[in-house]
């Protein structure tokens, strides 16, 4: 990736105590996209989020936003970013209305026409004590004050988590078109919500990335291929590297492959397996694809 | 965006805060004296509960304040939002000046008025107070809070806050009993505020993550060194105590020399010691020696007394402090300088020639007479000493109570009774005399009057100069000096 890199990740290792949440991380997110950054419940998403927020220091390595030290964020590069996460504690006694009139002067670019279409999107009681909102609530008006000031990156760790779907439907293709030239870094497992507007995925496992591209050369490169042959089918003792979860059944053999081309694709299926009746190929949904991944990383595989 | 801050505290805090206050209040009222008596002691007890009470709260307010904004957390929203790190530390330092010095300030003033004292003087003794407050609690509070990131943690830290201050305190090397420790409790608290000050300033104002161990050793270690100041010596603290005479030049004809004759036994009249036995396995040495030069008016107290032992080739066999003494006014010039020596040490070198040296840091203390009497089972109001009251009739119960800092050294007598010191040693200039209570008290019972008496005469004692001398003996053996025994005489 070589575009202007709006967050930049390198060789981040994290430890807390013996535990290595992040072990050489690499991360790069282009200004302008939205990065979808995927991996199974312990990969260290969160903690790598936290680290570009400068919620935690890495033991090693770099990290940058805006070209910016994450271990120095200074408040003007804070200004024009937007954080919200499932964590995210706010001041529990302050009201809904208090907390965002607090946060208003902070930012020279927040928008009060913005901040009022949001409130009213996200329908959250100005009076009500931040402590008496519910999870899902809480997730809204953490969106609520970290939009009207048109950030220029958003930072959203599992912002779907307790969220209803009109206002997931509200965020995705309500508000954040609203806020124009925008980048968005999210970490979440709800990978249908964000399919849709994901430019790069990034997959980690174990604190470490095995995969980093933009979603659309992805698409191409990872499809199922559904193989039906002459003869009863079976998974071949030595298969290509590309191929993930080979499995047969009747005449029929599937696999992911990897490292998809047409080219030949006939030829190269019927040097391996035998007479070959019919090739089916399709495209993976994200959520395919981190199942995929994430069933061939715990099986030791290579994305 | 300092006060914006606040009052986003003071929308979450006032509860709590006006609690606080409202405890003050219940103090004030409880303590606010009539008469300069102490308070009956069931009131007194239940004022003490109600201050701890408050301690708690006022612990507990700046505690949720800082924390309201905890630099060490990992999830408070805070930390992703552009607040300026200078403007959250002032934001904070006002939340605890007007919630926590507000109210004790007010409450100074309002005391030092209500029991009779004038306003720029209570105006002064109240900043000295919160000034006091600040230094040694608030302020190491706020750093506890501020590197700690919850109630639990910050108890946690204020405990080994605690036990190291307590441990480097029964380590101290300082002078503590004397009237100069006021120099090393000057330096310790200097220690302490520049710590907290660079603690406080590394945790706010470093934007990185990884700063809060840092600060919360640079915290411990003002705690260490306030709690153990071993940076100056006697040496240099007397120095600085001697340039600070208030008549210098009025010890310069004090010579002290070995006395051939009898002397008297050490006295102590400013403080409570008593010359006990040697303890056993230990022999005791007098050395009688005479003061000549001292003004007839004054009292020659003995701050420091040390003694080197040199064997006739130069090799120091002994050294160490010796016990001090006071002489009287207009009364004997001479004194038994006792100390004792190991057994085995005594015998090793009891007949060997020696060179004894000892060394005297000394002060004047002049006394003078307040002039009007404290009237029997009567309250006078006694210039520059504050509200002044008697009763009883058995005994006079004496007691007074002035805004600021009264005289640390006076004396007490009814009628021709010998006086009675009453002696808090503290050589400390009265501006620097900061202390958390803004009104300064003492108190005192005495023997029963004689018929005539109609008052308590007060004599406050102060020093005017101080002096070092050095007495040395050559072909000092110690089988010389010694006293047989049980004998109790050379």
């Amino acid at each position: 990736m070589t575009a202007d890199m709006i967050v930049r990740v390198q060789e981040v290792w994290r430890q807390f105590g013996r535990h290595e949440a992040l072990r050489g991380l690499n991360l790069a997110v282009p200004a302008g996209g939205a990065y979808a950054l995927i991996g199974a419940n312990g990969a260290g998403k969160s903690t790598t989020i936290k680290v570009v927020m400068n919620l935690i220091a890495p033991s090693r390595g770099t990290a940058t936003v805006m070209g910016v030290d994450t271990r120095e964020l200074p408040p003007e590069v804070l200004a024009q970013i937007g954080y919200v996460a499932e964590s995210q504690v706010m001041p529990g006694r302050l009201r809904v209305g208090e907390y965002i009139d607090y946060l208003r002067p902070f930012y020279p670019s927040w928008d009060r026409e913005l901040e009022a279409s949001i409130r009213s999107r996200m329908q959250l009681p100005a009076d009500r004590r931040i402590a008496q909102l519910s999870h899902g609530m809480r997730l809204s008006l953490g969106l609520t004050c970290a939009l009207p000031y048109r950030p220029k990156l958003l930072v959203l760790d599992e912002p779907f988590s307790g969220l209803d779907p009109l206002v997931r439907e509200e965020l995705m293709e309500g508000l954040l078109p609203l806020l124009g030239d925008l980048t968005l870094f999210i970490a979440s497992q709800e990978l249908a919500e964000i399919e849709s507007i994901a430019t790069h995925v990034g997959f980690m496992h174990a604190g470490r990335m095995l995969l980093e591209e933009p979603l659309e050369h992805l698409s191409e490169r990872l499809r199922e291929v559904r193989v039906t042959l002459e003869e009863r089918a079976a998974v071949p003792a030595r298969i290509p590297r590309e191929w993930l979860q080979p499995r047969a059944f009747g005449n029929v053999l599937t696999f992911v492959d990897t490292n998809f081309s047409e080219e030949n694709l006939a030829e190269r299926l019927r040097l391996l397996l035998g007479p070959v009746r019919q090739i089916d190929t399709e495209t993976l949904s994200l959520t395919e694809v981190f199942k995929t991944l994430a069933r061939s990383a715990r099986d030791g595989g290579a994305p | 965006m300092a006060w914006h801050i606040f009052r986003k505290d003071w929308r979450l805090m006032w509860p709590l805060a006006v609690g606080t206050a409202v405890l003050q209040a219940w103090i004030l009222i409880l303590t606010t004296h009539s008469t300069p008596l102490p308070l009956p002691e069931a009131t007194s007890m239940f004022a003490s509960i109600v201050t701890l009470v408050l301690a708690i709260a006022m612990t507990l307010l700046i505690v949720l304040s800082i924390q309201q904004e905890s630099i060490p957390s990992i999830s408070q929203d805070w930390l992703t939002r552009p607040v300026e790190r200078g403007d959250l530390l002032l934001g904070k330092l006002l939340t605890i000046a007007l919630l926590i010095h507000g109210p004790i300030f007010a409450v100074n003033i309002l005391q030092g008025l209500m029991e009779g004292f004038s306003l720029g003087p209570v105006l002064l003794a109240a900043l000295h107070s919160n000034f006091e407050i600040a230094l040694c609690y608030s302020l190491p509070v706020m750093v506890i809070a501020a590197t700690t990131r919850g109630v639990v943690e910050a108890i946690v830290f204020g405990l080994i806050v605690l036990v190291i201050t307590l441990c480097a305190g029964v380590a101290r090397p300082t002078a503590s009993g004397t009237g100069l420790v006021w120099i090393w409790r000057s330096f310790a608290h200097a220690e302490l505020l520049l710590l907290t000050i660079v603690a406080l300033g590394w945790q706010y104002l470093k934007r990185s993550r990884d700063g809060t161990r840092q600060a919360q050793s640079l915290f411990l270690v003002g705690v260490l060194l306030s709690a153990w100041t071993p940076l100056l010596p006697w040496g240099p603290a007397f120095a600085i105590q001697r340039g600070l005479a208030a008549t210098p030049g009025a010890s310069r004809p004090i010579a002290i020399a070995v006395e051939r004759g009898n002397a008297e036994p050490a006295r102590w009249i400013l403080g409570d010691a008593t010359q006990v036995p040697p303890n056993k396995g230990f022999e005791r040495v007098i050395v009688p020696l005479r003061f000549s030069g001292v003004p007839g008016d004054v009292i020659v107290h003995v701050d420091r007394a040390k003694i080197r032992l040199v064997s006739g080739d130069g090799t120091l066999l002994f050294s160490g402090q010796v016990p001090t003494f006071d002489l009287t006014a207009h009364g004997a010039r001479t004194v038994q300088q006792a100390f004792d020596l190991s057994s085995a040490f005594y015998a090793q070198h009891r007949g060997q020639s020696l060179r004894l040296e000892l060394n005297y840091f000394g002060s004047l203390m002049r006394g003078k007479t307040v002039p009007t009497p404290v009237p029997l089972n009567d309250v006078l109001r006694v210039p520059e000493f504050g509200w002044c009251a008697t009763r009883g009739d058995t005994t006079v119960e004496l007691s007074c109570r002035q805004i600021g800092a009264l005289p640390f050294c006076i004396s007490l007598a009814v009628g021709q009774m010998p006086e009675k010191f009453v002696c808090e040693l503290n050589y400390e200039p009265v501006p620097l005399r900061f202390s958390v209570d803004p009104i300064d008290h003492v108190k005192a019972t005495l023997p029963r009057p004689g018929a005539g008496d109609t008052g308590v005469t007060i004599r406050v004692y102060e020093p005017v100069d101080y002096f070092s001398r050095q007495v040395a003996i050559a072909d000092f053996r110690l089988q010389d000096w010694a006293i047989p025994a049980g004998s109790g005489k050379p």
